[in-house]
């Protein structure tokens, strides 16, 4: 529908079109000529509305279109003739300017959201290193990639999706490293979502992946420009969703979370301990519950003799069997949990003293529980925050592995483990499995995974994610040198 | 048959991660009830045969331009005869998985379950199994390289704990063999040898690789030397009594001095062996499916391995209490069809092409 020459019939069929009270129809006259500014009142930026379009506009009275868009001294302005294509401009929160008279109209770029400041994200605090973190603004979080990332080919392609949300997702890339298949998969995958609207990125995140209804997650992700940037150089995509602080990175690989990105700030050695111990942690979380029950059950020789002492003490009188024992406290930590994520800040302090006090030592001192019982699953629940990525998967598997253990002992927890390697060996997204680079194995990617090589030695990017541009680190005279 | 996707790194990964768990349970007592302190013998006839073997079929497999074994077979003889190899092979699986199962069985519940109703605990291993054979070769293929390491460091740490309560002098004379016995031995222990046999699966990963047969013997020797020594160190711990030591892993660890404090330590490594034993036994029963597969022109592999499992169900059913009867019947009338089924059918490979054999009959 084209635009009306008359800017009141453009006014009524705006309002028609759309029935918002914060969408304000100011008129004006500079010499001969009527104009007709229209703006979404809660994201316009007024002031610049004001100086940068209309003031120039009254004071130099253009007679015609083409007039009025030499004048304009803003940088992002667009002609428009289609009436439709104009409200769908407004209504992702443009200004419009029409003249009366004129087939065409204006849409410029004042707008102004009331954005989080740029902050530490709560999910990856480091002690060395960058604290930045993205916010909700596709902008920002945009920029703040390109303030470490000036290489011209580092790619942005914009789509829109939700039908009623249209929101901005923006697919990031740096061309010469990346595999297009990769970057074509996951547009071809992201123009397939038909949905009315994307509230965050982990909506995209379902709709990519290969397993949607596997526990497991099959999509990177980062609040952190550095990490993101490095992703993006090991031949990566982002894909970043306004109004998400979190950005999402494909392909994704498991050993992704546990590299911290504060390994490699610090000391090498260091650096591998606490990967190994995260490792470690991550087993203990899963299985540690499970064992203890089964062995508990049905392998006591596989507990040392003063520990069973310790054990037997400690169980006499204890109602519960040793696996609802368990549960119990698998149950009550989890409530715990979701309580002091969910609960105000200030009842924090009330909740830790109900949870350890009255919860823990009175329900040892009540004989409802039993003391390993508790040290077991405090120690499954710290191990279990080592990796906090994983903590969705592994607290289900945990659960799994408890209900196994406790029902047909170690022999089940086995097996459990042999349909689990299977399992994750299946999943791979965008051609990349899930557990490489141990299997399929890729021993130079093997520098990065639980054991971390030297940065000065990780020459090559990760084989596993078919980069084109293979070489990450060149120089080797320079490097010697420096260390 | 589609096998192509599996990589020469997976296949070494399933010769280190697959062949020890299997021979550590029973063969032990069943060599040492043959042969008694020359018990390290036929295993290395076998082991001499299996790079033979290994040999053959790379060659097989180059001199068709690594295509797989049933098209070699088709071109080779006929499409009927590759679909009746096929089908001996895939009883040849079936019947090299049921013993271990068998073994593995009796393993998990004769030390881990002492007080417990056994049935449910070791059910869940068909569907297991099912779910393994139903993935196919690859995926057992990629789950070997996590399991790789896992078997190796497992058999070192019983190995570790069995060494010391030793009396080695019970294995001298060394070379003081008989070698009929020990060829007998050997014919009748085939079965849980003869690993060789998985390769005629994957013939077509073997194009364009290089120095194919170094890797895949050394791949083939470290477990082998690994499971050699813990013959050794078994015998030399019960010397005339290890033929009645039917769990030769969960007993041969059991005198060390390391335990005392730590409790049955060596469970754990007997746990992970067991782990690695549910896979290496689903390996068979996974090339079994295959075989049927083929030979029935069967896509839908879930059908085949549902049939495979149940057969392998209903013969534990039938057999879980009658081990020993398994053992000997096997013994006297089964073991030379195994030896020729294992070590005979997959020279029928390096046969020349029906074309050639034309040409150089007219010639």
């Amino acid at each position: 529908m084209k635009v009306y020459k008359s800017i009141f019939k453009n006014r009524d069929f705006l309002k028609n079109q759309i029935s918002a009270e914060d969408v304000i129809y100011y008129d004006f006259k500079s010499g001969d000529k009527s104009f007709l500014a229209v703006y979404v009142d809660s994201i316009t930026d007024k002031n610049q509305l004001g100086e940068l379009l209309i003031r120039p506009i009254l004071q130099q009275q253009p007679q015609n279109f083409d007039e009025t868009f030499k004048k304009l001294q803003i940088a992002n302005v667009t002609p428009f003739e289609n009436l439709s294509d104009l409200k769908d401009e407004l209504l992702s929160g443009k200004s419009l300017l029409f003249i009366n008279g004129e087939t065409k109209a204006l849409s410029c770029d004042f707008l102004a959201f009331q954005t989080r400041s740029v902050a530490e994200p709560p999910t990856s605090t480091v002690v060395k290193g960058p604290r930045e973190g993205f916010n909700e603004s596709i902008k920002t979080n945009l920029s703040m990639v390109r303030r470490r990332l000036k290489v011209a080919d580092f790619s942005v392609e914009f789509l829109k999706i939700g039908k009623y949300t249209k929101t901005n997702v923006a697919i990031c890339y740096v061309a010469s490293i990346v595999d297009e298949k990769i970057v074509k998969d996951v547009k071809s995958k992201l123009n397939k979502i038909d949905i009315d609207g994307i509230p965050d990125s982990s909506y995209v995140a379902k709709f990519i992946v290969s397993k949607p209804t596997s526990p497991f997650r099959q999509v990177g992700n980062s609040e952190k420009p550095d990490v993101l940037v490095q992703k993006l150089l090991e031949g990566r995509v982002a894909i970043m969703v306004d109004g998400s602080p979190i950005v999402l990175t494909v392909p994704y690989m498991l050993i992704e979370d546990f590299q911290n990105p504060e390994d490699y700030f610090i000391n090498n050695y260091r650096g591998n301990m606490v990967r190994v111990i995260r490792a470690i942690s991550v087993l203990i979380a899963i299985l540690l519950p499970a064992v203890f029950v089964s062995a508990q059950l049905f392998h006591l020789q596989l507990i040392p003799l003063n520990f069973l002492l310790t054990i037997v003490n400690s169980v006499k009188g204890i109602p519960l069997s040793p696996s609802f024992e368990i549960f119990f406290t698998l149950l009550i930590f989890e409530i715990l949990n979701e309580a002091s994520i969910r609960m105000p800040k200030y009842v924090g302090m009330a909740l830790s003293i109900v949870g350890a006090l009255v919860l823990g030592d009175t329900a040892v001192k009540a004989g409802i529980v039993s003391t390993p019982a508790i040290m077991i699953m405090a120690l499954s629940g710290i191990c279990l925050y080592t990796v906090p990525e994983l903590v969705d998967s592994m607290s289900v598997l945990r659960l799994i592995f408890l209900t196994v253990g406790g029902s047909i002992g170690g022999y089940g927890i086995i097996l459990t483990c042999v349909f689990l390697a299977f399992y994750l060996c299946d999943i791979e997204n965008f051609g990349v499995p899930l557990l490489a680079p141990y299997t399929p194995l890729k021993i130079a990617d093997l520098k990065d995974g639980v054991y971390l090589d030297f940065i000065n030695e990780m020459k090559k990017r990760p084989q596993t994610l078919g980069s084109k541009n293979k070489t990450r680190l060149s120089n080797k005279k320079q490097v010697k040198n420096e260390r | 048959m589609k096998d192509k996707n599996v990589t020469l790194k997976q296949i070494c990964a399933i010769f280190i991660a697959l062949l020890p768990p299997i021979k550590i349970i029973a063969t032990p007592s069943l060599l040492a009830e043959r042969c008694a302190e020359k018990l390290w013998f036929p295993p290395i006839i076998l082991c001499v045969l299996d790079l033979i073997l290994i040999f053959l079929i790379l060659k097989a497999s180059k001199k068709h331009d690594y295509k797989n074994a049933f098209e070699i077979l088709c071109e080779t003889y006929s499409t009927t005869f590759a679909k009746v190899i096929f089908f001996i092979w895939g009883t040849f699986f079936l019947s090299k998985s049921l013993i271990p199962l068998l073994e593995h069985k009796r393993l998990i519940e004769s030390n881990f379950y002492e007080t417990l109703q056994k049935a449910p605990v070791f059910f869940p291993f068909f569907a297991v199994c099912l779910y393994v054979a139903a993935k196919g070769v690859k995926s057992i293929g990629q789950v070997c390289q996590i399991l790789a390491p896992v078997t190796l460091v497992s058999l070192i740490l019983v190995l570790y704990l069995s060494i010391s309560p030793g009396d080695y002098k019970t294995l001298l004379p060394l070379f003081n063999i008989n070698v009929k016995n020990g060829a007998i031995s050997a014919l009748n222990v085939c079965l849980w040898f003869n690993d060789a046999i998985y390769l005629i699966f994957f013939t077509t990963a073997f194009k364009g690789k290089k120095h194919l047969y170094t890797k895949l013997a050394v791949c083939y020797c470290i477990p082998f030397i690994l499971t050699i020594a813990v013959y050794v160190a078994f015998y030399a711990i019960f010397s005339s009594i290890a033929s009645t030591q039917t769990h030769a892993v969960s007993s041969m660890s059991i005198f060390s001095l390391t335990l005392v404090n730590i409790g049955r330590f060596d469970h754990l490594a007997v746990f992970l062996l067991s782990l690695c034993s549910v896979v290496a036994i689903a390996l068979p029963v996974s090339c079994s499916v295959k075989c049927f597969c083929v030979c029935f022109n069967v896509k839908k592999r879930i059908f085949i391995a549902l049939a495979v499992v149940a057969i392998l169900l209903s013969l534990t059913l039938a057999f879980e209490n009658r081990y020993r009867e398994v053992i000997d019947f096997y013994f006297s009338y089964l073991s030379p069809f195994v030896f020729a089924c294992g070590y005979g059918l997959p020279l029928l490979l390096l046969g020349k092409k029906r074309g050639e054999k034309n040409a150089l009959q007219k010639v």
